[in-house]
């Protein structure tokens, strides 16, 4: 299991990620990222690592197994 | 996944489109070297901030990735400061400020820099911006001018406008056309951001011509077609980009305002990759390519697919999908581009915010919205979805017509 890590301070909610992995991200009314599942397994690996490096600031992050946050 | 035919991989620019190349080319699997070489000796940084929070700030903008993350996790070996001078495909050699450097795969991402402003810059009083340098001078230059002039109504320039204008400064903006992208989106856009600079208080002289620039005493006079002086203490040329590609000249690799690419992000030569400003795209593989469109979310979705191709066999490899996107901000407000724009345009309001949407033969194509992240968002899943009209699109925003 993997998992996203967003840096909210950097997120300006402009959606491109969702673009990437719609099934596991989504923004809300308020354009927020929401992140869909807390957790993914490898069949959505690859769709969660290019979401997060569509990213046009950097702000999320997919974190592997037993990788610390930080 | 086996990389050892691809074992060294050398990714020329040290920006967003070299920090994705770098990332994705280990998401596919490359456990070989990654050398990324960057004339600028900061660590890759937010570029959109150095005229946004940087320029307020007078401060240098955040890294993309600590040094930690790039040289431990990603195993990236930096040479920061070092600047790629010539290329030698035949024996596979970067040529660089600091010696030769050998790859198996080679990425350029070495973005664009401004146009330079045909008068020079006047011992300084003149200035362009591109870096986190700039933006700590520009900072300090503005915060003690009173008057100052900007050339160029484009994204930059609008927002060195709008940071000008919060430091204090008496801005007068020069624009050729009847306001800011009216080439690339339309008059009906161009006449509204223009309002929105005036409103601002910012003085927007449209329809104008730069005639020459010369010092006047302290001062430097501008002096247009339709025969006005302004008179400011500092002048920021803002006119556009163009990528300095000089170094690839002599080394057989197809340049023309870009270096010439496959939606593949593969050059003529099939050991050399390009992503983000430097990038242009030619549509020689697929349906459509996107137009040449510089901004953070082409850089990033470039850099990803020239990483991994850089380093998987061609079999494998991926192909840019990405909708084109920007945003910009001035005054506060906030512009957001998707898709393409075309001949066609439709406002809606939305809020306190406007939406502008275009279509071509009756489909949905793109949407800048201005204030209006939640139809931009919108826009952006019909756009996914990909069989929207611009009629059924309008219906869908909660917006009405202007
Ligand atoms: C001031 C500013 C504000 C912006 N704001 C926004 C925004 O709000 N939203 C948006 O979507 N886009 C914005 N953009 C556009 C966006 O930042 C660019 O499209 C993006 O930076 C392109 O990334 P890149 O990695 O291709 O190039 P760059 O970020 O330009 O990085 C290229 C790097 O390569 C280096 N380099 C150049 N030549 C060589 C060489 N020969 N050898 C070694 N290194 C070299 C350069 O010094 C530079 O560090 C802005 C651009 C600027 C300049
Ligand atoms: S993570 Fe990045 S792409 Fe996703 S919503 Fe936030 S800023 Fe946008």
């Amino acid at each position: 299991m993997s998992a996203f890590e967003l840096d909210s301070s950097r997120c300006e909610g402009h959606g491109v990620c969702v673009d990437a992995a719609p099934h596991l991200l989504a923004l809300d009314d308020e354009g927020e990222l929401v992140l869909l599942a807390e957790t993914f397994g490898d069949a959505d690996a690859d769709a969660a690592a290019d979401a997060a490096l569509v990213c046009p600031v950097a702000a999320l992050r997919v974190v592997g197994p037993g990788e610390a946050s930080s | 996944m086996s990389t050892s035919a691809r074992s060294s991989l050398v990714i020329v620019g040290a920006g967003l489109a070299g920090v994705r190349a770098a990332e994705s080319a280990r998401n596919a699997g490359h456990d070989g070297s990654i050398v990324l070489v960057g004339a600028e000796t900061a660590l890759p940084y937010e570029r959109p901030q150095v005229t946004k929070e940087a320029l307020l700030a007078g401060a240098s903008p955040r890294h993309y990735v600590e040094h930690d993350q790039l040289v431990g996790r990603l195993g990236v070996q930096l040479r920061l400061g070092t600047r790629a001078t010539g290329l030698d495909r035949r024996r596979r050699l970067l040529r660089t400020s600091d010696g030769k450097i050998g790859y198996d795969a080679l990425v350029v991402a070495t973005g664009a820099q401004p146009t330079p402003c045909p008068w020079g810059n006047l011992d300084g009083q003149v200035s362009t911006v591109r870096t986190a340098r700039d933006a700590v001078l520009l900072h300090r230059v503005l915060t003690g001018r009173r008057r100052v002039v900007v050339v160029g109504a484009g994204l930059i320039g609008s927002e060195i406008a709008s940071a000008a204008q919060a430091l204090g400064a008496e801005v007068t903006l020069v624009e050729r056309g009847c306001g800011p992208l009216e080439a690339s989106h339309g008059r009906s856009l161009a006449e509204h951001l223009a309002r929105l600079h005036r409103t601002a208080g910012t003085r927007l002289v449209t329809g104008a011509a730069v005639n020459s620039l010369v010092r006047a005493g302290a001062s430097v006079a501008v002096d247009l077609g339709s025969g006005e002086r302004i008179v400011a203490e500092h002048v920021v040329w803002a006119v556009g980009v163009r990528s300095d590609l000089g170094w690839l000249v002599g080394s057989g690799i197809r340049v023309a305002e870009g270096v010439l690419c496959t939606t593949a992000m593969v050059t003529n030569d099939p050991a050399v990759f390009v992503a983000g400003d430097a990038a242009q795209v030619v549509a020689t593989d697929g349906p459509q390519a996107a137009p040449r469109s510089m901004s953070q979310s082409m850089a990033a979705a470039q850099g990803l697919v020239a990483g991994h191709n850089a380093v998987t066999p061609p079999g494998s490899w991926s192909r840019t999908t990405a909708t084109p996107y920007f945003w910009s901000t001035w005054y506060d407000r906030r512009i957001q581009g998707v898709g393409v724009p075309s001949a066609r345009s439709t406002v809606l309001q939305e809020g306190g915010g406007t939406l502008h949407l275009y279509e071509h033969r009756g489909r949905l194509t793109g949407a800048v919205g201005i204030d209006a992240k939640a139809s931009v968002r919108r826009v952006r899943e019909l756009l996914r979805e990909g069989s929207s009209s611009g009629a059924h699109a309008a219906r869908e925003m909660t917006g009405r017509p202007a």
